[in-house]
């Protein structure tokens, strides 16, 4: 037993056994979320003291076993393994035993200490499950405390139980016994990797020889870097078919039912369950209802709209005043400062780009709070099991359904709602799909451009334009499975939970992680980019020469022979925003690119707005406002609407295109930021160069056809 | 006879799981076991995926999926 150093404790148990309970009763509100080697799975940590011993307990995410099915399940192995925490809190769940204790034995397989805490218990004794604990016990030779972490109740003894097995690595107490046959065979795969390899000290080798017989990809592939481990393969092939040829099964399938068969002696031995009361239990009743076969789609129809219309409905006034508080910030920044590059980095730079992507976040705490309560209750896989069948057609998942439904109103909480998928592959494969789902801030141009070009039809445009995106996304994703994510079908064996009341504390818990997960991102990665966006617009800096004025004032008072010298004022001030920006390096950027956009009939302006839409769609309307000198007040529609329609390179089918473009191409910096944060650099660079492909290729598929059609 | 040619509310006794790799392993794991008996308790709206009855708890299965255990129906509304 250590001393002075906290002990590290990791909770450990399947999904829905009340794990995340059980941790908020022994932490309080002690609590930090860590990232582990990359991934973006969180690992909550928190602190308590047993009898003045300081103890740091990690909870895991919530796993059904120890193969490396799930991201989940190798997270909390890697962490079981290279962490090597002190001891383990392995969470049961006393109303589904027999599941929960099979997750209990693999741990025990692993040589860790281990403390069961058999959680429900108050659940399990009104469903009439009776529990001998003292024996239970002893058939699994660890300490077992029932616990009803709902109420505290236990979690004091349980702690209790931790100093006499703190530490004690290496002794596998109730091993399994897998029968003459394959223990045969994993005696001598240990034996082999005892001579070849110096694993004997870190990983129990009976653990590893069983995964390998379990043919487990992610064991093998961490042995495969061993030098001496080369050999060691062909020996387990022939052991594997051997057991096939003599059980006339697949050894993965074989050795799991002698788990469970271990399992069973065990809780025929220890725990009596109710014969059928005949009775339906609240969740089977409730069920009836919601997964009814044909009232179970309306109802989470409706249940999506309510949440839509919540989050989008009542966030838009919190959304507007922080737009005014900003607003307002950088209208007094602008009259308490001199007029100059810091004055213009402050306001259009740091309030303007940071400042709407912080004005988000009422959406974001209202949307995690109703998915939240949606996940904790339990509907939200529900909602897959209804939804499963339309998105598997397309490759998706049914869970990814929730995520792409929120694009339709802001891409930022819909990457960060992909995370409830449980595959990584999946996750990654909503986030490429719904980009193409057109957010709130695209609806700005399209109804600008449909305005301008397309004032009899502007509304069925713009839903075109709304469903070439859903297309989009779902033919991509078929695209995506077939060529990137080849072979992969991650199967829907889920879990339908008992429906829970969820706990004010846990659903605080998760808006909380979200909304500082946004804060810091805004903080760090979006200021960053936009001081660079900002940059690009503002510099190198540029003035019109005299002559040019002069030259731009007979043609002025030419075309305008009653203009007031206010007018021409007005006039030059915007001459001169266009000549910055169409100087500046964004400017230059786009003028340079001019032939890539030529053939999709995007003039030099457009090209610079497609550009600047990188900080945020909107920014395309503004863009072009000043690009097109737009009237004094660079962003009046109606006056930006009468000179688009002037341009003669600026036709229907271009307007269109760029409609097309703004849709399909990557989204702004705030979605990016958010996507990398998810998935990494690397699937944010692919996708950002397969949006910006398709988009391409859309747009001048649609020009070309459009040019030869009108 | 397959998990899959069932209709809603019939119990049955699973004898085997026959598709290998993880999938099968994972089916296994989640309480299809031989001698283990389920009922299924309802499907979606176009017959898939399903939900079955098994261990004490619900879970479920494409058909797919379902189409990889062997089981046998028996009889008894023992329990509704």
């Amino acid at each position: 037993m250590r001393t002075g150093k906290a002990w590290r404790i990791a909770l450990v148990g399947n999904p829905n056994s009340g794990k995340t309970t059980l941790f908020n009763a022994i932490t309080g509100a002690h609590h930090k979320v860590g990232n582990y080697a990359g991934v973006t799975v969180d690992i909550r940590q928190g602190r308590t003291e047993i009898n003045g011993q300081p103890v740091v307990i990690y909870d895991l995410p919530g796993i059904y076993s120890l193969t490396a099915y799930s991201q989940d399940e190798i997270i909390a192995r890697d962490f079981i393994i290279d962490e090597r925490p002190d001891a383990i809190i392995n969470v049961v769940d006393a109303t589904n035993i027999e599941r929960n204790l099979y997750l209990c034995l693999q741990l025990q397989e692993l040589g860790i200490p281990l403390v069961v805490a058999l959680n429900v218990c108050d659940q399990a004794e009104n469903m009439g499950i009776v529990i001998d604990t003292g024996l239970l016990s002893q058939l699994l030779k660890v300490p077992v405390q029932p616990t009803a972490a709902n109420r505290k109740r236990g979690v004091k003894e349980l702690l209790a139980h931790l100093p006499a097995v703190v530490g004690q690595w290496g002794q596998v107490r109730a091993p399994v016994y897998y029968g003459g046959e394959i223990e045969a065979e994993i005696t001598r795969i240990a034996r082999l990797l005892s001579e070849k390899t110096d694993l004997a000290g870190r990983i129990p080798l009976r653990w590893l020889a069983v995964k390998l017989l379990e043919k487990d990809s992610d064991a093998a592939a961490k042995l495969r870097r061993y030098p001496g481990a080369g050999g060691i393969f062909p020996e387990v092939g022939r052991h594997i078919r051997h057991i096939e040829a003599h059980f006339g099964n697949y050894a993965e399938i074989i050795i799991s039912e002698q788990r469970y068969a271990a399992v069973h002696g065990i809780v025929r031995e220890a725990v009596r369950q109710p014969a059928g009361t005949g009775r339906p239990t609240l969740t089977q009743r409730i069920d009836s209802v919601l997964l009814h076969r044909f009232w179970g789609l309306p109802i989470f129809l409706v249940a999506l709209w309510a949440v839509f219309q919540i989050t989008f409905g009542l966030g838009r006034y919190p959304v507007a005043w922080l737009d005014r508080l900003f607003a307002g910030l950088g209208n007094w920044l602008v009259a308490s400062m001199s007029p100059g590059i810091w004055q213009s980095l402050l306001v259009d730079g740091v309030i303007g780009g940071v400042g709407s992507v912080l004005s988000f976040v009422p959406l974001i705490v209202l949307l995690f709070l109703l998915i939240s309560l949606l996940e904790d209750s339990g509907y939200m896989s529900r909602a897959a099991f209804i939804m499963d069948r339309f998105l598997h057609a397309f490759g998706l998942h049914g869970q990814s359904f929730l995520p792409m439904i929120i694009g339709f109103g802001c891409s930022v909480p819909a990457v960060m709602a992909t995370r409830t998928l449980r595959s990584r592959k999946d996750r990654i494969l909503s986030k490429l799909s719904l980009t193409f789902i057109s957010c709130g801030a695209k609806l700005p141009v399209y109804t600008l451009l449909a305005a301008a070009f397309f004032p009899d039809r502007a509304g069925n445009v713009v839903m075109s334009v709304y469903l070439i995106g859903v297309a989009m996304a779902l033919l991509s994703s078929i695209v995506l499975k077939k060529f990137v994510f080849k072979g992969l079908s991650t199967p829907f064996v889920m879990e339908l939970p008992p429906y829970r009341r969820p706990t004010a504390k846990g659903i605080a818990w998760h808006v909380w992680d979200k909304t500082c997960h946004y804060f810091r991102k805004a903080a760090t990665v979006i200021l960053a980019a936009s001081i660079l966006v900002w940059l690009l617009t503002t510099f190198p800096v540029s003035e019109p020469t005299a002559e040019q004025i002069a030259g731009l004032h007979r043609q002025f008072a030419a075309e305008h022979p009653e203009a007031t010298e206010a007018d021409w004022q007005s006039c030059l001030a915007g001459y001169r925003q266009e000549q910055a920006l169409a100087n500046s390096a964004a400017g230059r950027l786009g003028q340079a690119l001019a032939p890539v956009f030529a053939p999709l009939g995007f003039n030099w302006k457009i090209g610079v707005a497609a550009i600047t839409g990188v900080s945020a769609k909107e920014v395309i309307v503004s863009t072009l406002g000043v690009l097109y000198r737009a009237g004094d007040n660079g962003d009046t529609e109606g006056g930006l609407v009468a000179v688009l329609r002037s341009d003669p390179e600026f036709t229907p089918v271009t307007a269109y295109g760029l409609m097309l473009y703004t849709l399909l191409s990557f989204p702004c910096l705030a979605t990016l930021s958010a996507i990398r944060a998810e998935i990494g650099g690397g699937w944010l660079l692919f996708s950002m160069g397969y949006n910006l492909g398709l988009a391409w290729l859309v747009c001048w598929l649609s020009y070309q056809l459009g040019s030869a059609w009108f | 006879m397959r998990l899959a040619d069932l209709a809603t509310g019939d119990r049955f006794r699973v004898k085997k799981v026959t598709i290998g790799r993880e999938i099968g392993k994972r089916i296994v794991e989640m309480g299809f076991v031989n001698g283990r008996e389920g009922q299924v308790v309802r499907r979606a709206l176009l017959g898939d995926p399903i939900a079955v009855q098994i261990l004490n708890y619900c879970v479920s299965l494409r058909l797919a999926e379902a189409r990889g255990i062997e089981v046998e129906k028996i009889d008894g509304d023992a329990d509704r």
